[in-house]
């Protein structure tokens, strides 16, 4: 196993132990990340299995996407107040749902591609979401200092992320056209996903019930 | 190639990461002066408020200092005075009929400091805060019904908890200008206070059987009172629903969560801005 995979498991590892120590403080949307830091933590630890045992992990990771969709989406829908953009969500998650069976079987099937059609569009959500979010804390301002708010921790997390995945592509396309050295964009990759979950760890560790009147 | 492929991720990098920093910073100083414009209005809700709470209690006072008035001219002014003119009467009476006299005027007398005591205690708005809406409501229908001005039923549903002396001072504010609406517009007979204290709600109804009015035809005058306890009851918490219509009598309901936080509350929380 490599550095880079240890460093990155081991920052799954300390977010979740984060999550699950604060768990009973934590709002429910915080809650859900929780859950979702520990199924990419054992998703991820298979993935790795399975590429050494089988040469394929290519399954795990259609599950992995599909399983931080649900989650991201759950969390969303706990964090807005609007009703209008809570049904929406439930409707996307539906819809992907079913664009994701579509994609998995018959365009980009489970066993032979990865995902990229369901993590784009799930990117383009994350970041709509985000974007979303960041209206409604402007609507809706707390008396608390920015930086103590856990919410605005995660939508950074999520906006960060899912923008950072476009600039990836568009890099790692280039890169290959160019036929540029592209080995130095999936450490780039490896950059943005230890920032991401070192934001999303940041969020769980300072939420708190008390000052959050985020949770509907 | 290495080292271009290196100079076009740290270029686009760079790049992206202004836009995103630049982003960030901007809704950070976005929101920060929406939190100040925000605490600004707040502050402005609670002075409002106060002013407000501020000239309930000094209505309430007047209204005492009126019925004192009221009750020193009508009273206690026209006991001591009979009291005065039986005993200027002793000196053509024997012994034995003047003793009576005097007996019959220390009687008075004895009433007439009671009811000053009363009275001296009743000046004071601490006594209504002191006493609890419940008790304050009681001794006010009681003074009222021994008055024989209109006939007044109190009841209380549920066990009574208490609102906060702000509420309750307002609740009881409501209750005065609904009873005074009764005894100088409506010439109602009856007047009805419920008071319902239940987990999650209280309710207090005020209903009179007098000549009632259209709810279309308020004009700002006479509209002013009723929308005075709307606004009352909207400042704490509350929401005032009036009902009245001709010869059917008026209904004053108010009805508040008495765990839900009005503009009053003074709990800060650490985190909370300066």
């Amino acid at each position: 196993m490599g550095v880079k995979l240890i460093s990155y498991l081991l920052l799954l590892l300390l977010v979740l132990v984060t999550g699950v120590v604060r768990y009973k403080k934590l709002t429910t949307p915080f809650k859900i990340l929780t859950l979702l830091i520990i199924s990419t933590l054992l998703l991820e630890i298979s993935a790795k299995i399975c590429a050494v045992r089988f040469r394929n992990n290519l399954p795990v990771m259609h599950i992995i996407s599909i399983t931080q969709y649900l989650f991201y989406s759950f969390a969303y829908y706990h964090l807005f107040k609007n009703n209008i953009i809570r049904n929406s969500i439930l409707a996307s998650i539906f819809l992907f749902i079913i664009f994701f069976t579509v994609n998995s079987l018959l365009i980009q099937p489970y066993y032979s591609d990865f995902p990229s059609n369901a993590v784009l569009a799930s990117e383009i959500l994350y970041a709509i979401f985000s974007l979303l979010l960041f209206k409604q804390m402007l609507l809706y301002p707390l008396q608390v200092n920015i930086i103590k708010q856990s919410v605005f921790w995660y939508n950074t997390a999520m906006l960060f992320f899912s923008t950072t995945m476009f600039l990836n592509l568009g890099l790692i396309n280039y890169f290959i056209k160019h036929q540029l050295n592209d080995l130095i964009v999936y450490d780039f990759t490896f950059v943005i996903n230890m920032i991401f979950y070192l934001l999303i760890g940041i969020s769980i560790l300072i939420d708190n019930k008390e000052i959050s009147t985020y949770n509907v | 190639m290495y080292d271009e492929s290196i100079r076009i991720l740290v270029l686009s990098a760079a790049a992206f990461f202004a836009g995103l920093t630049g982003f960030i910073v901007y809704f950070v100083v976005l929101y920060r002066n929406k939190q100040l414009k925000n605490k600004k209005e707040q502050e402005q809700l609670q002075a409002n408020f106060r002013q407000e709470l501020l000239k309930t209690q000094i209505e309430i006072q007047e209204q005492t200092l009126n019925h004192t008035s009221r009750e020193i001219h009508d009273n206690i002014t026209q006991v001591l005075s009979f009291v005065k003119l039986t005993l200027g009467l002793t000196k053509n009476l024997n012994p034995k009929e003047t003793q009576v006299k005097i007996n019959e005027s220390r009687e008075l007398v004895g009433q007439t400091i009671n009811d000053l005591r009363d009275l001296s205690k009743s000046l004071s708005f601490e006594y209504i805060t002191s006493l609890g809406l419940v008790k304050t409501i009681e001794k006010e229908v009681e003074r009222i019904n021994k008055s024989g001005l209109i006939d007044m039923t109190f009841l209380v549903d549920g066990e009574a908890y208490t609102l906060g002396e702000q509420r309750e001072l307002v609740l009881f504010r409501i209750f005065q200008e609904a009873l005074n609406n009764a005894l100088k517009h409506s010439r109602a007979k009856h007047f009805k206070i419920t008071l319902q204290y239940h987990s999650d709600l209280f309710n207090l109804t005020l209903e009179d059987d007098g000549a009632g009015f259209s709810m279309e035809t308020l004009d700002n005058k006479s509209g002013s009172g009723l929308r005075n306890m709307e606004n009352r009851a909207a400042l704490i918490g509350g929401v005032a629903i009036i009902n009245s219509s001709p010869d059917k009598g008026c209904s004053v309901n108010v009805t508040l969560n008495p765990f839900k936080q009005f503009y009053t509350d003074g709990r800060t929380h650490p985190d909370l801005l300066s």
